[in-house]
């Protein structure tokens, strides 16, 4: 049941069966305490509590009274993913468009870029890791700007947040 | 004996008159026509695309005649791009960096064209079903819900033209209420004639750079555990960013969302631990296996890049 609650709090429960588990978690004692607990933990990881005296040694000395589990279960709770950003800030934006030209397969660009393009600046890239996978996979989504360099939108606000 | 066989003959004539008007299977031929509506129809219109805070307008011409599918897509706000697309390749017009972009059509969507035939895909993972009418850009709608079977992907609500059956708008959905991408006409023209002419790239392109699409060809990955109706549309060796060595990309798609599973050689020890990161619609998970790095990435929830990216194997030798 308690599977069941994590993903009720995740908002996983199919629509269907929400009111069943919280029928049955309301039913319960020991449920309704998981369910305290489980938001206790939540808020705590999220730092939404106050700081409360005395908390740390409570907790230790439960910890204490309490057989270590060996095999966790697979999520009772989902802490807030870390965010990416889709692209390089501004002042990125020029490197990073260079940075698209080159690692792109040109069949012959060179002459080209010598004839009409700006003088290419060959240096590290400080793109971040994440957003070249970002980028090369959402050439396939259906956004229609997933086709274009996210750096393209060089007016600083292009990243996934923008 | 006889009139029993009579009785099993016409409940099973009856049973399957039943599942013939179910309202399921009506969905599902509202699928179809959306397919087909987007394929074989002019129009031309205005649509928006948003994602969190972005948003981003652009105007569409399709049509299909004699020499078959093409469609022309540019930007009206932001940096000027423009899109030409017809049945085999794609082309990207960048004018302010003088470049263009060559992909290959197959494995790329593009609203209204979201949904594909044949709409029998979208069982494996989704429970179809038909909602109420509405109103997008001055048109009668039908509403089509994909909810999820699982939690490896989000859930869809489609609103179709009544009339022609093209989808008006689409947006995906996290949980009950979250929408985490939104397309939908603003203004639309179904039907009407469009002069193949002036599908052209506004853009002379005389001296600007090509970039063409990625090699396609079997790396001998593979994924293990995909999520069901999950399938493998294309298969590339490509190069990226700052990476000397070229990168497998295996893209798979349920018909709806897509996730990609990069695998990229790496020399000497991993490099940082893992975990997942999501932003808007995208999920993104890497780990570290024995001289190579597994990415993937998707517009799915996170659990499902995990656990794609957990049952990534080496099938056969490349």
């Amino acid at each position: 049941m308690t599977q069941e609650i994590s993903a009720l709090m995740d908002g996983e429960v199919q629509k269907a069966e929400v009111d069943d588990v919280i029928t049955v978690c309301h039913g319960n004692a020991q449920h309704k305490d998981a369910w305290r607990c489980y938001h206790l933990i939540g808020e705590t990881l999220r730092a939404e509590l106050g700081h409360r005296p005395g908390l740390e040694q409570r907790i230790l000395s439960q910890l204490h009274g309490e057989p270590t589990v060996l095999a966790p279960r697979r999520r009772a709770w989902v802490p807030a993913l870390p965010r990416f950003a889709l692209a390089a800030a501004a002042s990125l934006a020029t490197v990073s468009v260079v940075a698209w030209l080159a690692f792109q397969q040109a069949p012959a660009p060179q002459p080209q870029l010598a004839r009409g393009a700006p003088p290419l600046v060959s240096q590290p890239v400080a793109a971040n890791t994440v957003d070249d996978f970002v980028l090369a996979h959402r050439e396939f989504s259906a956004a229609p700007d997933a086709l274009i360099p996210a750096s393209f939108n060089a007016d600083g606000g292009a990243d996934m947040s923008r | 004996m006889i009139d029993r066989r009579w009785v099993v003959c016409v409940a099973l004539c009856f049973s399957a008159v039943c599942i013939a008007a179910e309202p399921a299977n009506e969905a599902m031929t509202w699928l179809a026509r959306m397919a087909t509506a987007a394929r074989q129809l002019n129009y031309a219109g205005t649509f928006v695309y948003s994602h969190g805070n972005h948003s981003e307008t652009s105007r569409i011409h399709h049509l299909t005649d004699e020499f078959g599918e093409m469609e022309k897509i540019e930007s009206l706000d932001g940096p000027v791009w423009e899109i030409i697309r017809n049945k085999e390749e794609i082309w990207c017009y960048l004018p302010e960096l003088k470049a263009i972009k060559v992909d290959r059509a197959q494995a790329k969507r593009f609203f209204p064209a979201l949904i594909r035939d044949p709409p029998q895909q979208f069982s494996e993972g989704y429970v179809v079903k038909l909602k109420g009418k509405d109103r997008v850009a001055g048109r009668d709608c039908q509403q089509i819900v994909l909810e999820p079977k699982d939690q490896f992907r989000y859930g869809y609500r489609l609103c179709a033209d009544s009339e022609s059956g093209l989808l008006l708008r689409a947006n995906t959905v996290r949980g009950h209420e979250d929408v985490i991408e939104h397309f939908s006409f603003s203004d639309v023209r179904i039907g009407q004639l469009i002069i193949r002419e002036s599908l052209k790239s506004s853009f002379s392109n005389e001296n600007w750079v090509r970039q063409s699409a990625p090699m396609t060809g079997a790396s001998g990955w593979m994924v293990k555990n995909l999520p069901r109706g999950f399938k493998k549309q294309v298969e590339l060796r490509r190069t990226l960013a700052n990476r000397p060595e070229l990168v497998t990309q295996l893209l798979y798609s349920d018909g709806l969302a897509s996730v990609s599973v990069f695998i990229e050689p790496r020399k000497g020890e991993p490099r940082s631990t893992s975990r997942p990161s999501q932003q808007g619609a995208v999920s993104f998970y890497s780990r570290q296996i024995p001289d190579h790095n597994i990415v993937v990435v998707g517009e799915v929830p996170a659990i499902a890049v995990m656990e794609i990216a957990n049952s990534v194997v080496k099938a056969l030798p490349p």
